[in-house]
């Protein structure tokens, strides 16, 4: 089953790769209750897998470890297939059953709507657990939309919508099928000036840094009239996760701080909700309630932009790393250069942060995916941080 | 399904619709303002299943009636509440919902749209543009009539104290002080009059013309726009038509090669050129489940070639079998090639090395051998 150039609106009224309605039938079948036939169930599921697979190469995932969709302690992705595909079914044909039903009622196949679906679910997955990947990929492609908008570049062949196979070209008449480029060393040059900002600048401000990117894509002119997406996505991708990379798997998603000569620090765990709706759901809302505590917080605009990026940095951690990593070693130190933040200034930011999750986790009286260590979030005592 | 009655009763507050006019479209429509219990419009806002939630959307989570939803406050469109159809009734969302989706439309309409963090997030989010552009966008035009567009009727106010109303006593001394102004300018009024109505004509005339140029190019402009629209379609049809079938190519290799197994047993046959004093050739026996039989040609021939080409003739009948260039030698002077098994029945063969160098074929070596059958 092949749905890597999938378009739903291809799909909507017609059948899929193998001439049946697979999804739309066993939909079907759902709607007189009881337990779905088992045959028709490994049906359904062997169509999912198919269609996992087709979203993982659209997406330039196949070659990428399976911890970048959560699924952990898999040799590789035939292997990981088996837990995405029941996490896909429960999203689809638990969760979104009555929609999809709601649909049918209308038209004679729904197999279209499963396969968006399928999309929708790689990319809340993809976003949930593999935030640096996939916030760089959206400010890239935000940065080259930009450029196309401006006539600053053209969409030579492949998607228009810009994605990993999409050719663009400096010049509307260029080669459409250009050399595979390496970017490796310009794109470690952007990321000199880019970062922390490429990874920490969102909402609002993320517009700031798509402007930054897009200025610096006349610099991949050199290497010839046009480029494949893919061949500045996968550099720059990698140049940023080999600088956050090792701190983030030290970090192992806590405030990672290192004790330094006669320091006492505070940590905050924020760790990866589990599976679960609701406790995706609190861990949310938490990210969400604490952006909005510091953008009302009484501070100078230096410490309302320090606080944010750290807050963004430990998102990122918790997102990025396995919970077995053992505890932070990472130290300050390491962390203000990274994120471009003055060394003294961290322990007061973290207890501050500490503060406002604390805050927003009785807010939100509920469980959530943080757990304070060590006395944390306590009020300072002696040798503990003072902002 | 959550909710689905047979009762032909009139939309109400929270209810969900589906619209034969965006069946194309992954969406329904969720009810949030409806007149009560008679004809009239009702405010409904597209609903999907997206997850992406942006600053102008209203998250109904799995846990809620008929969630998970995402209701677009900012495509509301009021509609008459006949062209919701009771058989197209999919389910209910709770008071709440409906609740927090008016405030929202409510913060869109006064410039401020109180959205948290996480969903300005999501509007930047490149793949949500993509769903406004390609399913929200085409959907409320698909179920905007002109009708449609039009804001909720506004019942008149009654006009109180008319100066005409029956019993005003100053009507009376009004009509006549009016009566006079009207008969003294009357000459004045009555030369103005062939001027304004010329004037008029001619305005009315020239307005006519005006409208009638503009619908001219609106519609030039619309024709412009829809070849350019179906034009664009086709292009990215075509490019998609393109990627498809790259994509089942590379699918359909990449299963062949993953079929490919390892052998086993493989037959094989190490030969060295053909020794002008030796009598009978080596004899090969193939096994009758070989599906190929390897051969390594030794090269004595130590003059440099970039390439070279085997020919392989059966002696019996005198025909080639089979040739081939673009060999190269391995670094201990051998070529090696794999053969069908089915290309070489029982017989005897007669190898032929050339070396290929400027357009011309150096004789390199030759070689012989007996295929027989166990």
């Amino acid at each position: 089953m092949n749905i890597a150039g999938f378009s739903w609106k291809e799909r909507r009224d017609g059948e899929n790769a193998a001439g049946t309605r697979v999804f739309t039938e066993y939909v079907r079948a759902l709607e007189g209750g009881g337990e779905p036939d088992p045959r028709r169930l490994a049906v359904v599921r062997e169509a999912l897998k198919g269609a996992l697979r087709g979203e993982l190469r659209r997406r330039g995932l196949w070659n990428a470890p399976p911890d970048y969709l959560g699924v952990y302690g898999s040799e590789g992705w035939e292997d990981a297939l088996e837990e995405l595909v029941s996490a896909v079914y429960v999203f689809i044909f638990i969760d979104r059953r009555r929609a999809l039903q709601a649909q049918l009622r209308l038209k004679p196949n729904v197999d279209g709507l499963v396969f968006l679906n399928v999309r929708h679910f790689v990319h809340e997955r993809q976003k949930e657990h593999d935030p640096l990947g996939s916030q760089v990929f959206e400010v890239l492609q935000s940065a080259v939309r930009q450029a196309v908008a401006q006539g600053e570049l053209h969409v030579l062949a492949g998607d228009p919508r810009v994605r990993n196979e999409t050719v663009l070209g400096f010049r509307p008449d260029a080669e459409p099928a250009p050399p595979v480029q390496d970017f490796r060393d310009l794109v470690a040059r952007w990321n000199d000036d880019l970062l922390p900002d490429l990874v920490t600048l969102r909402g609002r401000r993320q517009e700031e840094i798509v402007e930054r990117l897009r200025e610096r894509l006349v610099d991949l002119s050199p290497g010839g009239d046009a480029f494949r997406f893919k061949d500045v996505i996968d550099p720059l991708r990698a140049d940023v996760r080999a600088r956050w990379g090792a701190l983030l798997e030290q970090a192992a998603g806590e405030t990672a701080v290192e004790r330094e000569d006669g320091e006492t620090v505070r940590m905050v765990r924020l760790s990866r909700p589990d599976t679960g709706f609701e406790e995706r759901q609190l861990f949310r809302r938490l990210i969400d309630c604490v952006l909005t505590s510091i953008e009302r917080l009484e501070v100078n605009e230096k410490t309302r932009s320090y606080l944010a990026t750290l807050w963004q940095f430990l998102r990122v951690s918790a997102g990025s790393c396995p919970e077995d990593v053992g505890e932070g070693r990472a130290s300050l130190r390491r962390i203000g250069e990274l994120l471009g933040i003055p060394r003294e200034r961290l322990p007061g930011l973290y207890e501050t942060l500490g503060q406002l999750v604390e805050r927003c986790r009785a807010a939100n009286s509920g469980k959530l995916s943080v757990t304070p260590l060590q006395g944390a979030f306590a009020p300072a005592g002696p040798g503990g941080m003072t902002p | 399904m959550s909710r689905h009655t047979s009762d032909r009763r009139a939309p109400e507050l929270g209810d969900l619709y589906v619209f034969a006019e965006t069946a194309g479209f992954p969406v329904e429509w969720a009810v949030l303002d409806a007149p009560a219990g008679g004809p009239g419009r009702c405010l409904a806002v597209p609903a999907d299943t997206n997850p992406l939630a942006g600053s102008a959307d209203v998250e109904i989570l799995a846990n809620e009636p008929a969630g998970p939803l995402s209701l677009r406050c900012r495509f509301a469109l009021w509609l008459d509440a006949a062209r919701f159809d009771p058989d197209r009734r999919t389910g209910a969302l709770a008071p709440d919902a409906v609740a927090r989706a008016l405030e929202k439309k409510a913060a869109l309409e006064a410039g401020d749209p109180a959205a948290s963090p996480l969903s300005w997030e999501t509007d930047a989010d490149p793949e949500y543009e993509d769903w406004v552009r390609e399913v929200l966008i085409p959907a409320h035009a698909a179920l905007a009539s002109p009708a449609a567009r039009e804001a909720p009727a506004v019942r008149a106010r009654p006009i109180r104290n008319r100066w005409s109303a029956p019993g005003n006593p100053y009507a009376a001394l009004a009509a006549s002080i009016l009566l006079m102004v009207t008969l003294g300018l009357a000459g004045g009024l009555l030369w103005q009059k062939g001027q304004i109505t010329d004037l008029s004509h001619r305005s009315e005339e020239e307005l006519r013309r005006e409208r009638e140029r503009h619908v001219g190019e609106l519609r030039q402009t619309e024709e412009a726009h829809r070849r350019e629209i179906a034009e664009r379609e086709r292009l990215a049809a075509q490019r998609e038509q393109e990627d498809r079938n790259r994509i089942a190519d590379l699918e359909h290799r990449l299963d062949r090669a993953g079929h490919t197994r390892p052998l086993v047993n493989a037959p094989y046959a190490f030969l060295s050129p053909k020794d002008p004093v030796r009598g009978e050739p080596e004899t090969r026996v193939l096994p009758p489940g070989a599906s190929y039989f390897f051969l390594v040609l030794a090269v004595n021939d130590f003059r440099p070639f970039p390439e070279y080409r085997l020919e392989i003739v059966n002696k019996d009948t005198g025909k080639p079998v089979w040739s081939s260039r673009g060999l190269h030698k391995t670094g201990i002077s051998e070529i090696s090639v794999a053969l069908p098994r089915d290309l070489l029945p029982p017989g005897d063969y007669q190898l032929r090395l050339f070396g290929l160098k400027d357009g011309k074929a150096e004789p390199a070596g030759e070689y012989e051998m007996r295929i027989a059958e166990k």
